[in-house]
């Protein structure tokens, strides 16, 4: 055995791997856009398995409330205020030193993405919204990259294998981008980290397996539910109508289909405009935020008082944000509690 | 009447407390029609299947349909 590939005798000793599959993954190149409970655990165990590149996108920082299922920060990272990409590279980099690990600080967006994602093999889902990954899948059906959508919040997870050309995509299943406040998100209705974890580890199985081309790749919407020990599968077929996979119409890829946010010069307020206009119900979402913060309603706007932040949603979904620094930060909490 | 069986997954199951029913319904029930009937809470988005495949909300359910009733999951 060579020398470089006896790190992973015990990997190699699996028989649908083999030195030969465990030489396919050393030269792949793989992307993690997202770097939370999803992303870290998917980051580690590729790491760990020997991909040969590995990139890590994340626009956040680390913070108190993500120690409990993000595996790869700790106190000082929340301390010394490390960009999540930065500070997972730098471990994942002392786990397996043969792997090149490229961080990018940064939110992925129309502007960046041809850079960024530039010769990966596949896609690993670790966002915590669906505009990222409409964003995601219409760049990989454009440019024929498998991708695998994989989401967790509460108990509940979720993962699809996207391959162009052969399987449906995600907006076979999700036609548009929800209203904002109609999803659960891990900040109104919590998560536990196994969740994330279960359901990264069948992400990560299911990328070897796309990587090392395997024929018996899951073609199903898998949803489990841990608390309760149950998996299910979900068929999916490919929908005629479908605006990406069928239509070819890459609209996030487009500037006009991004949300708009706009800042207000000086005054650290943020508004951000959804593509189209909402109808948006505000009962619900009252219910869902107050456990983030002080949430009071009428029938014009809903607002949510938290220490840092003054967030108020119009009943025609456009959001407003008081007290964040940059159009990043603004981004980062309109997906954390409206789940966009 | 027509026979269909509706399957519930994540947190439509702790909403209405089943795994999955068989239902019958009238000829030319709509999914949004079902929807009503299903009587399940407003506010919360909906991705419906009708036998893997997405219809629009004026697709009339046939006899042995099986639809598929789950929430878009978005965390990370």
């Amino acid at each position: 055995m060579k020398k470089k590939l006896k790190r992973y005798s015990r990997q190699i000793l699996i028989e649908e791997i083999g030195e030969k599959g465990q030489e396919k993954l050393l030269s792949s190149s793989v992307a993690v856009v997202g770097c939370g409970a999803l992303g870290t655990f998917t980051a580690e165990n590729l790491v760990r398995a020997g991909v040969g590149i590995i990139k890590i996108i994340d626009r956040d920082f680390p913070e108190i409330s993500n120690l409990h299922r993000q595996l790869l920060y700790d106190e000082n990272d929340v301390k010394k205020k490390i960009p999540k990409a930065v500070s997972a590279a730098k471990k994942l980099k002392k786990m397996n030193s043969t792997v090149m690990v490229e961080p990018f600080p940064d939110d992925l967006n129309v502007n960046n993405i041809d850079e960024i994602l530039t010769d990966v093999d596949i896609i690993f889902d670790g966002t915590d919204n669906f505009e990222t990954r409409f964003l995601i899948n219409d760049y990989c059906l454009k440019n024929n990259i498998p991708w695998i959508y994989t989401s967790a919040v509460s108990t509940f997870g979720m993962t699809m294998n996207i391959i162009p050309g052969k399987t449906p995509c995600l907006r076979c299943i999700i036609n548009d981008l929800p209203v904002p406040g109609s999803v659960i998100t891990c900040e109104t209705a919590g998560i536990l980290g196994v969740t994330a974890y279960f359901i990264s580890s069948i992400e990560v199985i299911e990328g070897i397996k796309i990587i090392l081309n395997k024929n018996n790749i899951n073609k199903y919407l898998i949803v489990v539910d841990v608390w309760k020990e149950e998996i299910d599968k979900i068929e999916v077929n490919k929908d005629k109508n479908c605006p990406v996979c069928s239509g070819k119409k890459y609209e996030f890829l487009k500037k006009k289909r991004k949300i708009l946010i706009t800042g207000i010069c000086g005054m650290n307020k943020f508004y951000i405009t959804p593509w189209k206009p909402q109808k948006i119900s505000f009962e619900r979402i009252a219910e869902r935020l107050k456990s983030v913060g002080k949430v009071t309603y009428n029938n014009y706007l809903l607002k949510v008082t938290l220490p840092e932040y003054q967030i108020v949603l119009f009943a025609d979904g456009r959001v407003s944000i008081e007290g964040v620094k940059d159009e990043k930060e603004a981004k980062s909490i309109y997906s954390r509690l409206f789940g966009c | 009447m027509l026979k269909i069986k509706v399957k519930y997954f994540a947190g439509f199951r702790t909403i209405t407390g089943k795994k999955e029913e068989k239902i019958e319904i009238p000829q030319k029930t709509t999914i949004s029609r079902l929807l009503e009937k299903l009587k399940i809470p407003g506010g919360e988005k909906k991705l419906i299947l009708i036998n893997g495949n997405r219809q629009p909300d004026n697709y009339h359910l046939k006899e042995n349909d099986e639809v598929s009733i789950f929430p878009p999951i978005g965390g990370g």
